[in-house]
């Protein structure tokens, strides 16, 4: 019995999947990731712009606290009047402390921090992508 | 043999990261906590001021005998945001006998007091010291000193902008 089935199994070839199906196989996958490059690509560049779009209003928003703070003219004391500031450091520091523009500093610092991140993540996954092409075509080629 | 040597020296540098991750946290809460011990302490002067300023409104500029501070609910007119009392800026509206009244920022009206400490100098001649009588009513000038009592500010130096 065992002869038999022995003789019955000798004619089986053992299955080695084609170089073609590989390829294919690889190429199916760079596609799919391609594809979520290119969603992540584009998800980062809207938030970037967003975050863009909102920098010339912060920006304002700090230059008029600025303004309404009067920190301006007490660093303009302090660079044109230094001798003045050594006498009363204490003060000028004080008055520099109590005029920040804490709120138009920290919504500008926000929105160029989400730009600049959001953007450089953009940039990642670009590079990321073109790489993932390249892999790609090679492999069509 | 090699992957088990790579790994160990994988987790040996793991953990010298780790007292290295240790001092950046606790460095990042000392900051954190300077930050907002300092905002604290600058909120506090600045309340302890706008406190001074409002309870002596009356007998700095005039108004109710009580004060406002006994009728807050009939406040005529609310500061908007608690003063600074380290430096200010402004138009001088009156120039009394060793003090000054200037309107600041959001109208708001306050006493400079001087004294012979006061150094005040001029934008366009900056190494001139001038004399307390050399400012006039409409100039627009910036001080810096400290609050008192009364909330006036003892004014410690004083820089008249002759450009505004």
């Amino acid at each position: 019995m065992t002869k038999y089935f022995q003789q019955l199994f000798s004619y089986l070839e053992e299955k080695i999947p084609s170089q073609e199906l590989l390829r294919k196989v690889l190429v199916t996958i760079r596609k799919q990731e391609i594809r979520r490059k290119n969603q992540k690509m584009i998800g980062f560049l809207l938030l970037s712009l967003v975050a863009a779009f909102t920098i010339p209003f912060t920006s304002q928003i700090l230059i008029n606290q600025i303004n309404n703070s009067g920190i301006a003219y007490f660093l303009e004391a302090i660079v044109n009047d230094f001798h003045s500031f050594l006498s009363f450091w204490q003060e000028f520091i004080l008055a520099i402390l109590e005029s920040l523009p804490i709120t138009g500093l920290l919504v500008f610092a926000v929105s160029l921090e989400v730009f600049i991140f959001t953007f450089r993540l953009f940039l990642h996954e670009k590079t990321f992508r073109n790489q993932l092409s390249r892999q790609r075509f090679a492999l069509k080629v | 043999m090699e992957e088990t040597k790579l790994i160990e020296e994988n987790k040996s540098l793991k953990n010298k990261d780790i007292p290295l991750k240790v001092i950046k946290i606790i460095l990042v809460f000392i900051i954190l906590f300077t930050i907002f011990g300092l905002g604290m302490f600058v909120g506090e002067i600045k309340a302890r001021f706008s406190f001074h300023w409002f309870e002596n409104y009356h007998k700095n500029f005039a108004g109710p005998e009580g004060g406002f501070i006994n009728d807050w609910q009939k406040l005529p007119f609310p500061p908007g945001d608690i003063l600074e009392a380290h430096g200010t800026f402004g138009k001088i509206i009156k120039i009394n006998n060793g003090d000054f009244v200037i309107e600041g920022k959001d109208n708001i009206e306050r006493i400079i007091k001087i004294n012979e400490r006061t150094v005040i100098r001029s934008f366009s001649n900056m190494n001139a010291s001038l004399k307390f009588s050399d400012l006039k009513v409409g100039d627009y000038v910036v001080i810096i000193g400290a609050a008192n009592e009364e909330g006036q500010i003892d004014a410690q130096f004083i820089r008249i902008l002759n450009f505004l």
